[in-house]
């Protein structure tokens, strides 16, 4: 690394330091915000990666479909091969069917996580005591479910992203006159 | 001032209620120091919990006539063995968030206190030792800026130098206005530091007693408590004697 590129990065790092410290970053900036306070949400973040990953892992099922799709469209004439007449591909949707079963591990385990966060406060010591004293309202609620909530929420973007770029090949693979 | 009218507080278990307040009554006013005493079980714990809300009861706790909720809850503190901070995040992180949470947090206090007891700020309290972690838990206590101060044996694993130098700095700090209920057994140690007793027995308050009363009688506050709790301290002697007698 360059010395000025590791400039860079050490005042970005400051500058994300004194932007938290005066209260500048929003919570997405700040993950510990999103959790109970001390509390060591590391571990959570990757295993929301890991079972993130092993549902989009097991998603790839989803190309042995599509050749299959494509494949049956074709027939082999004189070792040619033709695209049948009136073939028709099985839609996206078909393809896709099943796959919200592979998130489920990971859905649950978010839920599991928001009890975990509340009970995080009867551990080790009661800090319930402090926050059900807090005079702002829902403050231990939010503390317990922001982190999930957010975990859910980014995993939902990605898998949007991912569908669509499953669906762009889909529409690219599919020959236009056999689209459903 | 803090009002407590016909609290009951029943603990429902497999064998049936347990009645751990009966019926009590107390009022506190402003800058009162209340240590409430009473044998394990009498309630000492119910009574600070119940005031803070942690648990339903029926009856009645009001503050200047209003009951406890969002809008004066941060008047009241609480300082307990079981710690009510958290182990992970050091005092620096905590007076952040006692500040983020309470407008009339005491930082001059804290600073104060945490140089006084020799406290590392930069250290995450699990790492604590037992008296530090009691230090500590009394010193967030102290400077939420809280008008009433409940405490629930909160020196339980303190040496008595500890306790003592607490004591002396807690009378040297607290503003007139400043109210303190302690909930102890340390009845000879806290009798110089403590106003008014205030005794529970089966949930019921069975004694009240301001200190200047007792010098009055020329009476100890431990006296004052063996007698209304009526006990016999031949007891024990009679008891030992039977046992002898009897050849055991």
């Amino acid at each position: 690394m360059r010395d000025a590129d590791r400039r860079k990065l050490y005042s970005r790092g400051r500058f994300i330091k004194k932007a938290r410290a005066a209260g500048k970053l929003t919570d997405l900036w700040n993950p510990e915000k999103l959790f109970p306070p001390g509390y060591e949400y590391e571990w959570e973040r990757n295993s929301v990666v890991l079972l993130f990953g092993i549902g989009v892992g097991l998603s790839l099922q989803f190309f042995g479909r599509l050749y299959q799709a494509a494949e049956v469209l074709y027939e082999y004439t004189d070792r040619r091969r033709v695209l049948r007449e009136d073939a028709i591909a099985a839609s996206f949707g078909h393809l896709v069917t099943g796959h919200w079963g592979l998130y489920v591990p990971l859905v649950l385990f978010l839920t599991a996580m928001m009890i975990y966060h509340y009970s995080y406060y009867y551990r080790v010591t009661r800090s319930i005591y402090l926050m059900r004293r807090l005079p702002r309202r829902g403050v231990v609620f939010k503390s317990c479910v922001l982190g999930p909530l957010t975990g859910l929420g980014m995993a939902a973007v990605v898998l949007a992203l991912l569908y669509l770029l499953y669906y762009g090949i889909y529409v690219l693979v599919i020959p236009g006159e056999c689209l459903p | 001032m803090l009002e407590i009218k016909g609290l009951r507080k029943i603990y429902y278990g497999k064998l049936g209620g347990v009645e751990a307040l009966n019926g009590a009554d107390l009022t506190v006013g402003p800058g009162e120091i209340i240590g409430l005493f009473g044998e394990n079980g009498a309630g000492k714990t119910t009574l600070l919990k119940s005031i803070l809300g942690f648990q339903s009861y029926e009856g009645k706790v009001l503050l200047d006539g209003e009951k406890i909720n969002r809008g004066n809850i941060g008047r009241l503190s609480f300082a307990t063995c079981e710690h009510s901070f958290f182990p992970n995040l050091t005092p620096l992180s905590h007076r952040e968030f006692y500040r983020m949470h309470f407008g009339t947090f005491r930082d001059k206090r804290f600073e104060a206190l945490m140089d006084f007891f020799e406290l590392p700020m930069r250290k995450v309290l699990k790492s604590y030792s037992t008296g530090q972690k009691n230090q500590f838990e009394v010193i967030l206590a102290l400077c939420q800026g809280a008008d009433y101060i409940l405490m629930d044996e909160p020196f339980a694993g303190n040496d008595i130098f500890n306790r003592e130098d607490f004591y002396k700095v807690l009378l040297g700090i607290l503003e007139p206005q400043e109210t303190i209920i302690l909930s102890t057994h340390l009845i000879e140690e806290v009798e110089r530091f403590v106003g008014r007793a205030v005794l529970l027995r089966k949930g019921r308050i069975v004694g009240d007693v301001t200190t200047l009363e007792l010098e009055e009688q020329g009476r100890s506050l431990k006296e004052y408590i063996m007698e209304i709790y009526g006990y016999r301290p031949d007891r024990v002697n009679k008891a030992l004697g039977d046992l002898t007698d009897g050849g055991y």
